[in-house]
């Protein structure tokens, strides 16, 4: 499969903190991958630093051949990140706000309404951002990530808070982007829901990558039972509490 | 919970989210009204009936933002919900919002008595016409225009929902089913109140320099203080059953018009700009429509600034001064807020900007576009037209220039920032 997304080296510091230490992996085309860890093991830091809202320390992070060093702008058309609460513009609608991405990303009004209708929004569409519920914000917020030619998206904690219809909705959207090329990195905690859907397990700790499952590793392993990928999680992260 | 616990509670929040001692809303009186001070004691120079156009411009501006802010001292306010839910009695809940009132009317008439100080060199008789002016607008402040504001929102709140109002619409054949309160009401009573006092105040102007005004000055004052007093008495007696039903409606009803929010199309200007802009237009059209519905004051504010200075231009009083300068300080202060706003939520997000293929130099321009856009329009054409009208033409034109300037320093500013 051809790479998409390549993370290398990948440093990020708070202060004297290190918030990512040396991270690298790659993610394929049409890969759904899952990034797991304790809170403050650096993954929401690692997913902003791949939708270029984070500077990296040191590293280098690539998308579809471009570099965020380089190439920034070309970089971020093909990105699209989830934030963690979703960053929406409380007064427009939400075909608007998921508009207004779409057309920053090169594609027009009707891409942000075949997002919304995928992800059952479109009865939505003309209400304010700042009227919705949590669950309806992640949606939004997804929408977002979703819209335009985007060749990798990066979801923190979207899945959290979405009814069953909506989560089967959004895993159909997901599944759906990922048949069309792109890469999907998506950290939870929700782990039943990701499981039925993710083609890679990647497990990080204290800002490092303690473990990368793919392929026939990760059906081996989701084979072996309902609670296995949270066992895996447990036998590799100490409970230690926030770091 | 009592009105002197809610109180406490009241001002402890806004001990905590004041910033430090300098944004204590004396010290910025203080300040202000030394600036006051300053220009009226320079066009002091000049004569003392400039000196009182100075002073009452200034004073005029001043007690018009105060008005402005009442609603939201009120009820227009991040906890109203809150407040409305917790088992609050309906008359501390007023209490609260009411030396809120007070406090920030305070601040205002010190800042204008502080203003008039330059007039006690020359006679302490004018000083004290000024002051007492100044006086009867803060109690307007901080009583009638509180209890107007109540009023009508007690009228949004409540009206619909009354049967006397449903029997007397149904008599008259009107609609059956209530109709959406209208929202109108909590802009339009308060602002009619308002512009009663200011009203008042230019009744006033010939008596400020000694002479005889219109209608004598007691019964002016009289009235203002005696309206003040006498509403707020008969606004806090039905106050404990009406001001839950206030906060917890009003605020709703505030989501319930932002849920219909005008989707109107950019003007014929905007498109223009707009076109003018290149890779900045998307997130000019973006902060555009979000100005729009976020800060409509802007566009309030700016016509009122167009208006007075289309007026001093037909008029061509014998000292536009005073009136030209409250005009240009006064909208370039709220152009230079207006620059720091279009840089933070809900205008614009930045972690999500970043994101996004636009170039942080687009979004600055684009926001420096919509700056110099409002002040053209409602501020630098009507002034460049007010200016050249007078008979000296020079002060006017270089204060412009000086105001279009503060302004343009704080959109660069603005941008630069980020």
């Amino acid at each position: 499969m051809v790479t998409t997304a390549s993370v290398d080296g990948l440093t990020i510091h708070y202060g004297k903190r290190v918030a990512v230490d040396h991270l690298s992996f790659e993610l394929a085309g049409g890969e759904i991958a899952l990034l797991l860890g304790p809170n403050g093991a650096g993954k929401s830091t690692t997913l902003a630093a791949m939708a270029g809202a984070i500077v990296a320390s040191s590293g280098k992070i690539t998308v579809a051949g471009e570099d965020f060093a380089t190439a920034p702008r070309a970089a971020r058309r093909k990105v699209g990140f989830a934030d963690q609460p979703p960053a929406l513009y409380e007064f427009f609608t939400v075909l608007e706000h998921v508009g207004f991405v779409a057309e920053a990303r090169g594609a027009d009004l009707a891409a942000a309404e075949a997002v919304l209708a995928q992800l059952g929004l479109t009865k939505i569409a003309h209400r304010p951002c700042r009227e919705l519920s949590f669950g309806m914000r992640q949606r939004v917020g997804l929408a977002a990530a979703l819209v335009g030619p985007i060749e990798l998206a990066l979801l923190d904690e979207t899945l959290n808070g979405l009814d069953p219809h909506a989560s089967r909705a959004a895993r159909a959207t997901l599944r759906a982007t990922a048949e069309r090329g792109a890469a999907i990195l998506m950290s939870t905690h929700l782990l039943g829901v990701a499981e039925r859907m993710c083609d890679r397990i990647l497990i990080m700790d204290k800002g490092k990558l303690v473990a990368d499952h793919r392929g026939d590793e990760v059906k081996t392993l989701l084979a072996q039972g309902p609670s296995a990928v949270e066992d895996l999680y447990v036998s590799l992260i100490a409970d230690e509490g926030p770091t | 919970m009592t009105s002197r616990e809610l109180i406490r509670w009241s001002a402890l929040h806004e001990r905590r989210a004041r910033a430090g001692w300098w944004t204590s809303r004396f010290v910025i009186a203080i300040v202000a009204g030394g600036a006051i001070a300053a220009w009226v004691g320079w066009r002091a120079s000049v004569s003392m009936a400039s000196a009182s156009h100075t002073w009452l411009a200034a004073t005029v501006v001043a007690f018009a933002v105060a008005f402005l802010r009442v609603p939201f001292h009120l009820y227009w306010r991040a906890d109203a919900s809150l407040l409305a839910q917790l088992p609050i009695e309906g008359g501390p809940l007023f209490d609260a919002a009411l030396v809120r009132c007070v406090r920030a009317s305070l601040a205002t008439t010190l800042a204008t008595i502080i203003g008039a100080a330059p007039f006690a060199s020359t006679s302490i008789e004018l000083a004290a016409r000024h002051a007492a002016l100044a006086l009867a607008l803060g109690l307007g402040a901080a009583l009638f225009i509180p209890a107007i504001a109540t009023w009508a929102a007690s009228l949004v709140a409540l009206g619909q929902r009354d049967d006397r109002v449903q029997r007397v619409r149904a008599a008259a054949g009107l609609a059956q089913t209530p109709e959406p309160p209208s929202s109108a009401l909590l802009g339009a009573l308060p602002g009619f109140g308002a512009t009663v006092l200011l009203t008042g105040s230019f009744l006033l102007t010939t008596w400020l320099t000694g002479g005889t005004p219109v209608v004598p000055a007691a019964i002016v004052l009289g009235s203002i203080a005696g309206a003040s007093v006498l509403a707020i008495v008969a606004i806090r007696a039905s106050a404990p059953r009406v001001m839950g039903s206030i906060l917890r409606d009003v605020s709703a009803l505030d989501r319930q018009r932002l849920a219909s929010l005008e989707i109107r199309p950019p003007t014929t200007i905007e498109r223009a700009i707009a076109h003018l802009l290149g890779e900045a237009a998307l997130p000019y059209r973006k902060d555009v429509r979000l100005v729009r519905r976020r800060y409509p004051m802007a566009f309030a504010l700016g016509a009122l600034a167009f208006l007075v200075l289309v007026i001093v231009a037909i008029s061509q009083p014998d000292d536009p001064g005073p009136w030209l300068t409250a005009t240009f300080a006064g909208s370039a202060a709220y152009g230079i807020v207006l620059a720091g706003r279009l840089q933070r939520p809900p205008i614009e997000l930045h972690r999500l900007s970043s994101t996004l293929p636009i170039t942080a130099a687009a979004r600055a321009r684009a926001k420096l576009a919509w700056l110099v856009g409002w002040w053209t329009i409602f501020v630098a054409l009507p002034g460049v037209v007010a200016a050249v009208r007078q008979p000296d033409i020079g002060p006017s034109l270089l204060l412009l220039a000086g105001a279009t300037g503060a302004v343009i320093v704080a959109g660069l500013l603005g941008g630069r920032g980020r």
